[in-house]
């Protein structure tokens, strides 16, 4: 049976096919697949760190360590890939998108402990607000708890990041607390809310997913299935 | 005691857990993992190894050993599980 895949109302209209996986796939969902990352990322890397869009919304200290630590050297790739504290994936959509659409990583990971941090950087403006990146989080918080044997992952989010936070909400997080003023912006200070989820709500939110079917029309159209 | 050596760093945290799970069945509850030929440990190999000693450790006598080199040294320093291990330091250290 030949399916024909719609794409999203605002997905990338460029006709070209999409180029060959790269690296390896680590994890598919039914609207993104987390993969490794490779050298030909760090030109979109280079891209996203100059986003002041980005900048002030995730404050990266990935992105900025790749910016002002490493200059944008290539370098920076092997050291990515050879730090035990961290698992850097690249999000890549289905259906009509050529280049990634972000990051997702976990780092300061804790192997002993059992914990570690989350970041996902929704890089591509036009691919914000598909769901892209509460599946990426969702991935990589089963690969946590599947590969790394976590059994607690955190993440901070500006005050002003309605979006993250939501999107936190959505994959199962809970908000712990409050870092009074402890983002600076330039101009000024702000809060950092704390969200963190356990290992079995992360497994309750597993349990709830749902297995797609190829007409379901939730791709693309920004809604969350219900 | 059963030996499991390691040299593909893509394939390094299945092949570990599979290696480790082998020798388990077999009945052996001393297990080295030869990490001499690691370059590059990352977070999830460093995890099978953690996942490999919880598993022996429910074994009566079980014991995990490390053989390692300066790469998988440091990148055990740095997650700070080195002490959670028991490194062999024989001949060719």
């Amino acid at each position: 049976m030949i399916a024909v895949e719609p794409q999203g109302a605002n997905a990338p209209s460029d006709s070209r096919s999409r180029p060959a996986e790269q690296g390896v796939v680590i994890s598919r969902g039914t609207r993104v697949y987390l993969r490794t990352m490779t050298p030909d990322d760090l030109p979109h890397l280079s891209a996203w760190v100059d986003d002041p869009f980005l900048q002030r919304m995730v404050g990266s200290e990935f992105l900025q360590s790749y910016r002002h630590v490493w200059d944008k050297s290539p370098a920076f790739f092997e050291a990515i890939l050879s730090d035990p504290t961290q698992v850097v994936l690249v999000i890549e959509a289905y259906r009509g998108w050529t280049t990634p659409v972000g990051v997702v990583r976990l780092f300061n990971i804790h192997l002993l402990e059992g914990y570690a941090f989350l970041e996902t950087i929704v890089a591509d403006v036009r691919a914000m607000k598909r769901g892209f990146g509460i599946e990426a989080g969702k991935l990589i918080s089963y690969y946590g708890v599947d590969v790394l044997g976590l059994r607690r992952i955190e993440a901070k989010v500006y005050e002003y990041n309605v979006l993250s936070m939501n999107s936190l909400r959505r994959n199962g997080f809970r908000q712990e607390g409050v870092l009074r003023q402890a983002g600076f912006d330039g101009e000024r200070y702000w809060d950092l809310v704390i969200f963190g989820i356990l290992k079995d709500e992360i497994e309750a939110v597993r349990r709830q997913d749902k297995v797609y079917l190829p007409l379901d029309p939730s791709e693309g159209n920004g809604r969350e299935p219900t | 005691m059963a030996t499991a050596a390691i040299d593909e760093r893509d394939e390094a945290a299945p092949h570990l857990r599979a290696r480790v799970g082998d020798a388990i069945g077999r009945g052996s509850a001393r297990v080295m993992v030869d990490l001499q030929a690691v370059t590059g440990p990352d977070a999830a190999g460093i995890a099978a190894l953690l996942e490999a000693r919880r598993v022996l450790e429910t074994q009566a006598g079980g014991t995990l050993v490390l053989r390692t080199n300066g790469v998988v040294c440091r990148a055990l320093r740095v997650t700070g599980t080195i002490a959670a291990f028991a490194l062999w330091n024989g001949p060719g250290m």
